[in-house]
């Protein structure tokens, strides 16, 4: 854990401008993919824990720098703004299928409650970032 | 060693438990749905109705996610289930009986049974309040109606509809559009009519787009639910084949000892640090 945290730096600050505009008015999203090692600890929603049993805790930015991570969004069909987002990292070894596809199940399902709980129509979820470079 | 053959232990009897929530919700949707006692508690009977009647149940899971799934649609028991708790004084389940009634969904439609059912919990909810309009619109139509009853039921009509178009009920609209139109039981006003024609129209639009939508995005978890697990099943082979000749290296290393991080060989640890898992 302390040898890849070390290694983590800030997001791009060319990648966080855009997310910044493309994710405006859900700041959770926005703040979930700057996140890096450090900000774990005071925000524990925007991480993931990756390991149950060792309590390996990530941050998008620590996935997206050190393995495969993805980010995927769902939209609002009326204005198409970002409605709500998901994440989650895998090795490299695991190839971008296996992720993507985890990340996109995991929005879908995040998808239908919103939908189901709030009357509102989302569009279907797209892959936003893999690591920092945006789709 | 040991630490090796607990964990297969553990995740053996997690495998085995790890039933997929869609069918543990059926699981107990069965063992509730069916328990003869289930209208004692009113909240659990109702939740049953809907799914007899509709073909699909949902339920919020602690993770915060929603789970359907579909379920045998039996309208009988459904209706059976509304009966009982109407029996014991449940508002909902008279107004939802109300409803059926007045459709005629599953049962012969009985409009003065409808209105009987839905006249003391039109002011409750909106969607009563729609149904109750609209049945008594239908009676007047067929002329059901006795002429000492027409005025006060043409007056209890139009604003249970009005209340209920206020509140987005698309029968209301659409029966509100009717009345201005045709100009029987109250004065025509053709634009109040195209008011609610378009208002229902939009409204319609919406619910069938949110319902396209939902099914969806029902059917695209199942698609990436079984991308996932195929990709993850191809790794666990490729892991498994690596692993034994982990596990054949470590048995012969007389240095091995108990180790998470920093080890030599690296630990599962190690290798999801190393962004390698």
């Amino acid at each position: 854990m302390f040898i890849s945290a070390s290694c983590v730096s800030v997001a791009p600050p060319d990648v966080m401008a855009r997310v910044e505009q493309d994710l405006a008015g859900v700041p959770t999203c926005i703040e979930m993919f700057r996140a890096v090692p450090a900000d774990c600890k005071a925000n524990p929603s925007y991480c993931l824990d990756v390991d149950f049993f060792n309590k390996n805790i990530v941050s998008y930015q620590e996935g997206a720098q050190t393995a495969n991570a993805v980010f995927a969004v769902s939209r609002y069909e009326e204005t198409n703004f970002v409605a709500l987002c998901n994440w989650n990292r895998a090795g490299t070894l695991r190839g971008w299928k296996y992720i993507e596809s985890n990340v996109l199940a995991a929005c879908e399902k995040s998808r239908l409650t919103f939908m189901s709980k709030n009357n509102t129509s989302l569009k279907s979820c797209e892959i936003y970032a893999r690591g920092n470079e945006i789709q | 060693m040991k630490k090796i053959l607990l964990t297969l232990l553990v995740f053996g009897i997690v495998g085995c438990a790890s039933v997929p929530p869609e069918q543990q919700l059926i699981s107990y949707f069965n063992k509730q749905a069916y328990n003869s006692d289930i209208t004692s508690d009113p909240e659990l009977a109702r939740w049953a109705a809907f799914g007899f009647l509709n073909g699909i149940i949902y339920l919020d899971h602690p993770n915060g996610n929603r789970i359907f799934t579909n379920v045998e649609i039996n309208r009988l028991k459904g209706i059976q289930i509304f009966e009982e708790l109407n029996k014991i004084g449940d508002k909902v389940s008279q107004a939802n009986l109300g409803i059926i009634y007045r459709s005629g969904n599953g049962v012969d439609q009985d409009l003065r049974k409808s209105i009987d059912l839905l006249q003391p919990v039109k002011d409750d909810y909106y969607d009563a309040a729609g149904e109750y309009g609209v049945a008594i619109h239908q009676m007047l139509k067929m002329n059901l109606i006795p002429e000492g009853e027409k005025k006060y039921l043409i007056d209890e009509m139009l604003s249970s509809l009005e209340l209920s178009a206020a509140n987005n009920y698309i029968p209301a609209h659409n029966s509100l559009s009717q009345l201005y139109r045709e100009g029987i039981y109250i004065n025509t006003d053709l634009a109040k009519s195209n008011f609610h024609l378009e208002k229902s129209k939009v409204l319609a639009e919406k619910k069938i787009k949110l319902a396209r939508n939902i099914a969806e995005s029902r059917m695209l978890i199942s698609q990436y639910s079984k991308t996932f697990s195929d990709e993850a099943s191809r790794f666990a082979t490729i892991s498994m084949i690596v692993s034994f000749g982990a596990i054949g290296a470590m048995s012969y290393s007389q240095g091995y000892q108990q180790c998470s991080v920093g080890c030599s060989p690296p630990s599962v640890t190690d290798l999801l640090n190393w962004g390698v898992l």
